[in-house]
């Protein structure tokens, strides 16, 4: 039984349709990230899912219940809100203990529970501070404090994390993953941050236009991106992206200068012509060494400027009024800013997508 | 700082003279009276005619003037200022209870036909209150409410700048996530209101009574137009009778009513009395901060 169903979800503001025609599965006890840039319609569709917001068409079942139309109270759900949403005038206790306030829970049992989640979110000391006197870290414990106090079926984190230091981020991200693998609640999580929806999901659902682009694993997405958004969103630095044609012999051709001719073994173009070549940074080497390989990648260009982040460093390398390659290099590495440089990449490497911007598999060797 | 001030260049100098105009300009146009009013209620009659205007009377004066007022016609005035609390204490508490829900769901529900009533709020905030007074007089009259303490406080609880005033307030300062995280903890759209929304609107009730004990406090107009007896009458309504029946402000031969310009200048004072009390001790809790902590920052 999945905990969660969303079936053919579309919600229009307006003319405008944010979301169209959304299909999901999230299995009991998984944590599902929603990865997409703003606008991409992940966060309306978390709030469609906590009945925040109605549905135009669709439904939404929750632990087999159809509850498309049921008040958010009703969904066995609790939200952790990007802004906290802390109630000022109410201590971190009765924040905590709203909910159980709220359904007329007996005092000794809300002191219980209360207890029991401070305990887990190292908040005993604060319960009787108010949210003015916490910190953004503090304040964000008690926003989860709130949830996990309720039990519900479903947690829904919107952007938990956006507003804190990127230490705190951090240690919040392990506090989270960590509270998952303890309470083994099915979470949903909305970030805009790769990093944070590569370390805690077990599925990733990517949304660009309210459509999802792609679901699955972190990495799958990352190796195997399904079209060219998701190969651009997913990873840091960006993928690079090169135009290239299929010439007759059905190889692709690099539409640079060098007019490159590479193997891109046996894939079906499907009639496309124009192709989009896609390889990340790591991928790509400076200098011809370990892809002398028939058929390898291999660009000319000059070095624009080197990033040095201390365990690695990345070169922009321009070749024509293309726009520059990103290639990750050594740490010590000797490049300066000017060199002539040879940037290769294995054709193993390379992603392939058609005119459309979908991805074209490689038989696996 | 003289030094310094040589110094500035002359917009900076222009920007100074500017700010000192204005300053001096509201002083003499706006506390000088107040303060001849004030220095003029310990004055007697003889006295407000042969001295300076802000020459110093005694106390005494100002006793011999506060006792006419008071013992005149069984302390009258007392009674006056007893249903001008009455009146307005109660349109305060009425408005407050149908203000604050009502710009509360404006501002935070979307609803069938909520612009044509928000822009119907904004025409009835700019409607002068004269306009009104006929109408109102006529449904009263209709509710047998006319010359009755009820009518006086369902006439002065009608107050659709309090209304605006609690739209923009919760439009504005209320963060949605609060609203969204009451929802999915249960409570429903009422309990948000009470329990989320009413705790953290202070400074709003703070505003909205004051400007409704204002409004309330100083009407003439409707209590004219609705109370007919002098028991009833609130204190601008009396007074207005009484300084014109005494003759009090007229320049003719004083009547042998003991009310002439010295218990005039008193009984004004005691009508801006409450209202400048009421405005220092609401301002401190129309100051902000209220909701710092609900959401980031």
């Amino acid at each position: 039984m999945s905990s969660v169903e969303l079936s053919d979800i579309r919600k229009s503001f307006g003319t405008v349709e944010v979301i169209a025609g959304v299909d999901l599965e999230i299995e009991e006890g998984e944590f599902v990230v929603f990865v997409g840039p703003s606008g991409s319609g992940k966060s309306t569709m978390l709030r469609i899912l906590a009945g925040l917001e109605d549905v135009t068409s669709g439904t939404v079942a929750i632990g087999g219940n159809d509850v498309t139309y049921a008040a958010p109270s009703e969904r066995g759900i609790a939200m952790v809100f990007q802004s906290y949403a802390l109630y000022p005038h109410k201590s971190v206790f009765e924040n905590i203990a709203f909910n159980l306030r709220l359904n007329k829970v007996r005092n000794a049992q809300v002191q219980t529970r209360v207890q029991e989640a401070a305990r887990i979110l190292k908040l005993t000391e604060l319960l009787d501070r108010k949210p003015s006197q916490l910190s953004g870290g503090q304040r964000q414990r008690v926003a989860i404090g709130r949830a996990i106090v309720r039990n519900p079926e479903v947690f829904l984190f919107d952007e938990p994390l956006s507003n804190l230091d990127a230490a705190l981020r951090v240690e919040m991200r392990f506090e989270i993953e960590k509270l998952h693998r303890e309470i083994g609640a099915t979470m949903v999580y909305v970030t805009h941050d790769q990093v944070e929806a590569m370390t805690l999901a077990d599925r990733i659902v990517a949304f660009d236009k309210g459509r999802i682009q792609q679901i699955g694993t972190p990495l799958e997405l990352y190796r195997n991106p399904s079209n060219l958004f998701v190969a651009g969103f997913i990873g840091s630095p960006q993928m690079n992206f090169l135009p290239a044609r299929v010439d007759e012999s059905g190889a692709a051709r690099v539409d640079i200068e060098q007019s490159r001719i590479i193997d891109l073994g046996e894939r079906e173009f499907g009639g496309s012509t124009a192709l989009t070549l896609g390889v990340r940074p790591e991928a790509l080497r400076l200098g011809d060494t370990g892809t002398q390989v028939e058929g390898a990648l291999r660009i000319e260009g000059e070095i624009l400027s080197l990033e040095h982040l201390g365990h690695v460093s990345y070169a922009h390398v321009i070749h024509g009024d293309a726009a520059p390659l990103v290639v990750q290099i050594d740490a010590n590495t000797t490049q300066a800013r000017g060199d002539k440089v040879t940037v290769s990449a294995a054709p193993r490497d390379i992603h392939v997508f058609d005119e459309d911007g979908f991805s074209v598999h490689e038989r696996k060797p | 700082m003289n030094a310094g001030r040589r110094h500035l260049p002359w917009n900076a100098r222009f920007g100074w003279a500017a700010v000192w105009l204005c300053l001096i300009f509201a002083f003499v146009f706006y506390a000088t009276p107040m303060v001849w009013l004030l220095l003029a209620a310990f004055r007697d009659e003889p006295m407000l005619f042969s001295s300076g205007p802000f020459s110093l009377g005694s106390i005494e004066m100002f006793r011999t003037t506060w006792h006419n007022l008071t013992t005149y016609n069984d302390f009258q005035i007392g009674r006056w200022a007893l249903n001008s609390a009455i009146y307005t204490i109660g349109g305060v508490c009425l408005s407050l209870i149908a203000v604050l829900p009502a710009g509360f769901v404006l501002a935070t529900y979307d609803f069938p036909f909520r612009k044509p009533i928000l822009v119907l709020t904004l025409v009835a905030m700019i409607t002068p209150n004269t306009v009104v007074a006929l109408p109102i007089f006529l449904q009263m009259q209709a509710f047998g409410l006319n010359n009755s303490y009820l009518g006086m406080i369902i006439a002065t609880a009608f107050f659709p700048f309090g209304v605006y005033l609690a739209y923009i307030y919760y439009a504005t300062s209320l963060p949605g996530g609060l609203i969204d995280s009451a929802l999915i903890d249960g409570a429903s759209r009422f309990q948000v209101f009470t329990r989320v929304a009413l705790p953290l609107s202070k400074p709003l009730i703070a505003l909205v009574a004051f400007f409704s004990f204002l409004a309330n406090w100083s009407n003439y107009f409707l209590a004219f137009v609705l109370l007919t007896k002098d028991e009833l009458y609130s204190l601008p309504i009396g007074l207005a009778v009484l300084v014109s029946s005494s003759g009090a402000l007229g320049n003719d031969v004083a009547s042998d009513i003991p009310i002439n310009k010295p218990e005039a200048i008193v009984a004004a004072l005691l009508v801006i009395a409450p209202v400048l009390l009421l405005f220092l001790i609401s301002q401190k809790y129309v100051r902000s901060g209220t909701l710092s902590g609900a959401e980031k920052g």
